[in-house]
């Protein structure tokens, strides 16, 4: 984080060998000619006009959330993941799984009171279809921030997708990389003036209104949450019990509830784990009620997930055993997925983990799409807000998208206007800043290795989210309504239109 | 202030008058560590450059070291660091701030997504465990009634001069010069852990945020009150 602390090239093996493989310019091998793209323009102009609306209404609805996956995250994902492939022409060609949705819109994320938003107000807009304040989930905007009193709290609780379906008898699940009491999961089945009030142990004293956690297990809809995963173990369990999995560790919460009992005593069928081996020995054939919590805060990066004590799940796994036991219900499901650390990683600055997350939130998407029938489910992807991150300089095809910047044809680094290389990938604030010196000399430095912070234009301990609008892809049943530039909340509407929900009821 | 050339003399000088003597045994690490609790002073004089005058700062320190567990506790704004070793061979760390009774948690895949993987020997010792040949022996000596050799490491654009108690494995002094920049780190007492006058601060009960949420909570007073302090991880301040 200090302009002394740079890896010097002692990158990790596979992703050397992924650049390795990128910095041969494919575009070259395979010739890009006047008449290559003029011939694939027309396939896929061909593919447009055979478009069928599906007018059809949805059984399922899958909501896929990047949190913090703008666009530009997505253009670096696509370009990682394509610079891995034997084939690639570099990586911009390749598409992520759910790039290739046939439908496509912008959604603006701005909330009540502010331009730039947090995670809170945007799943709310998502979720329930009103957009509300920063740091409030699921309630009009007429309650104010740490809001005390239930009374005042229920009054203004605005009626989530989650809560719509389990009152018409579909099955219901949240899985997300971050604690399943986190703003974007808890937006779903919690309504709470504040995000942070996730245990009891976090409440005001004289606060009336039930923390996030224990909102989950009295979720009153329904016959409650069918699947429950991601972590956040330690918001349900007191703090008199030691953590399975961190030695030393005990859960978070004062009141002395132990909220993973209450969750195996209130449906028959349930079944509650915490690491991947009770992961792995879920049979989602006798288990129609899953709560798994595989870490006492959030889940692992991805790319740090094969070193996880306990072992634990990636969010494709979680996703496909998720529809495993929600399909199971003839009348439909809703699923909300969330590859939550995106965000996380883009706030300390670290592009290679914000980019590895979304690589995998496409795994967890192809997944989903392998396993349902789009005829009758719905598959919605987008983000919640975006970040500050930029892909800048003129570099080369195929130039490694972690790299130094390279001009085509190029055999040294471009140079800024001291004669310094830069990165293609940057943040225009956060950890990454090194001034207040000139800037470093990245000449010899693996700007590829995963704990490289890219550079930043303005020092801030965390890189802060962005305004800019976000995409929204999505397929099946009333997919085709996501077009233009809409309202965040817009999507909410398309989703229970697609359910043949009435809007907020 | 004294500068570098004349700190090369001094080294000089010091080796010399060890001649004639037994050698001194180059610095070294044994293991395992004793569980010490200790206080230091440490002196950082930075030239202004706008006005050339050294503008000397000092603060004082509590140190706890035992196998698991490494805790430093600030006096003077009542704030600390604490290191954990943890079952799978991670460590653990944590920014502590006792008048609040908040904590900031550093879980291991946050420390790498930051690019910030503490040492736990160059913790424990509070020196450069890595170049332990860069030091070079040059006389004995007594401070704080304990024997000490002393030791200088004369690296590139650094000077540094440690007085290293053996028995201890702890610096009694250690002072780096880099240009103009002097940080001096002296040893007030020592004490086997279980012995020591001062009980480490308890901090089961705080309130704890993960590093993972600091990014989304830009209007928590506490918070902004607290992240100018909050930077490398993986070295003591001083």
């Amino acid at each position: 984080m200090y302009s002394d602390d740079f890896k010097l090239t002692s990158s990790a093996v596979i992703l050397a060998a992924m650049l390795l493989a990128a910095t041969d310019t494919k575009a070259n091998t395979i010739s890009e000619t006047p008449a290559f793209w003029l011939e694939s323009g027309a396939e896929h102009l061909k593919a447009a006009e055979h478009l069928n609306r599906n007018q059809r209404y949805a059984k399922n609805v899958i909501l896929f959330v990047g949190d913090g996956m703008g666009i530009s995250t997505i253009t670096a994902a696509r370009i990682l993941e394509g610079q891995t492939k034997p084939d690639n022409r570099g990586g911009e060609e390749n598409s992520l799984s759910f790039e290739q949705f046939p439908y496509l819109a912008l959604s603006k994320t701005y909330s009540v009171n502010q331009q730039t938003p947090d995670s809170a107000p945007t799943m709310t807009a998502i979720i329930s279809g009103v957009k509300t304040n920063d740091g409030e989930l699921s309630v009009g905007k007429e309650v104010a921030r740490q809001e005390k009193d239930a009374f005042v709290v229920n009054a203004h609780k605005v009626k989530t997708l989650l809560e719509q379906a389990e009152e018409k008898g579909l099955s219901t699940g949240i899985v997300t990389t971050a604690r399943i009491t986190h703003a974007t999961p808890a937006a779903c089945y919690a309504h709470t003036s504040e995000r942070d009030w996730e245990s009891d142990a976090n409440l005001p004293t004289d606060a009336t209104v039930h923390d996030i956690a224990r909102q989950l297990l009295e979720f009153p809809y329904g016959n409650g949450l069918e699947v429950v995963m991601g972590g956040g173990r330690g918001m349900f369990l007191p703090n008199t019990t030691p953590d399975p999995e961190d030695a030393g560790k005990f859960g978070n919460r004062k009141d002395g509830l132990d909220l993973t009992r209450q969750w195996l005593g209130q449906s028959a069928k349930s079944a509650y784990v915490y690491d991947k081996n009770g992961f792995d020995a879920v049979d989602p054939k006798y288990t129609d009620h899953l709560l798994g919590l595989f870490e006492r805060s959030h889940m692992e990066y991805e790319y740090d997930r094969p070193g996880d004590s306990g072992g634990e799940p990636s969010l494709s796994e979680m996703t496909a055993k998720a529809i495993e036991i929600l399909s199971k219900n003839r009348k439909g499901y809703v699923l909300m997925v969330e590859a939550g650390r995106i965000d996380h990683a883009h706030h300390a600055g670290n592009a290679f983990r914000a980019l590895t997350e979304t690589v995998e939130l496409s795994n967890a998407v192809r997944k989903a799409v392998e396993k349902t029938n789009s005829k009758d489910t719905l598959i919605v992807v987008t983000a919640d807000h975006s970040h500050t991150f930029t892909i800048a300089g003129y570099p080369q095809r195929g130039n490694p998208i972690l790299g130094l910047v390279k001009h085509p044809g190029a055999t040294d680094y471009a140079e800024d206007s001291n004669g310094l290389p830069f990165t293609t990938l940057g943040y225009t604030n956060g950890p990454g800043y090194r001034g207040p010196n000139p800037r470093p000399d990245l000449t010899g430095i693996d700007t590829a290795h995963p704990d490289f912070l890219q550079e930043a234009a303005i020092p801030l301990h965390d890189e802060t989210h962005a305004a800019e609008d976000v995409a929204i892809f999505a397929q099946g049943p009333k997919a085709h309504l996501f077009h233009g530039i809409q309202e965040q909340s817009y999507i909410y509407q398309v989703m229970a239109k697609a359910l043949k929900f009435r809007p907020g009821q | 202030m004294t500068n570098y050339s004349t700190w090369s003399g001094l080294a000089l000088l010091l080796c010399l008058s060890a001649c004639g003597t037994q050698p001194l045994k180059p610095l070294r690490i044994d293991l395992p560590l004793p569980d010490i609790a200790a206080e230091f002073e440490t002196r950082i004089e930075r030239l202004n450059r706008h006005t050339g005058d050294q503008e000397p700062q000092y603060y004082r320190w509590r140190f706890y070291r035992s196998a698991k567990r490494i805790e430093t506790h600030r006096l003077a704004d009542h704030s600390g660091e604490s290191w954990v070793q943890l079952a799978d061979g991670n460590i653990g760390y944590q920014r502590l701030f006792h008048t609040q009774k908040q904590l900031i948690d550093y879980l291991p895949g946050d420390l790498k997504a930051i690019d910030s993987q503490p040492n736990w020997l160059r913790l424990a010792t509070l020196i450069d465990t890595d170049n332990l040949q860069n030091f070079v022996p040059q006389h004995t000596d007594t401070l704080v009634d304990r024997p000490v050799i002393y030791y200088t490491d004369n690296n590139q654009d650094t000077f540094t001069e440690l007085a290293w108690l053996e028995r201890e494995q702890l610096p009694a002094l250690l002072r780096r010069q880099q240009h103009a920049d002097i940080v001096t780190t002296r040893l007030i007492a020592v004490y086997p852990f279980a012995n020591a006058p001062w009980v480490r601060p308890k901090s089961d009960d705080y309130q704890a945020t993960d590093f993972a949420d600091l990014g989304d909570k830009e209007n928590d007073a506490f918070i902004k009150s607290i992240l100018p302090r909050l930077k490398g991880t993986q070295r003591h301040e001083h």
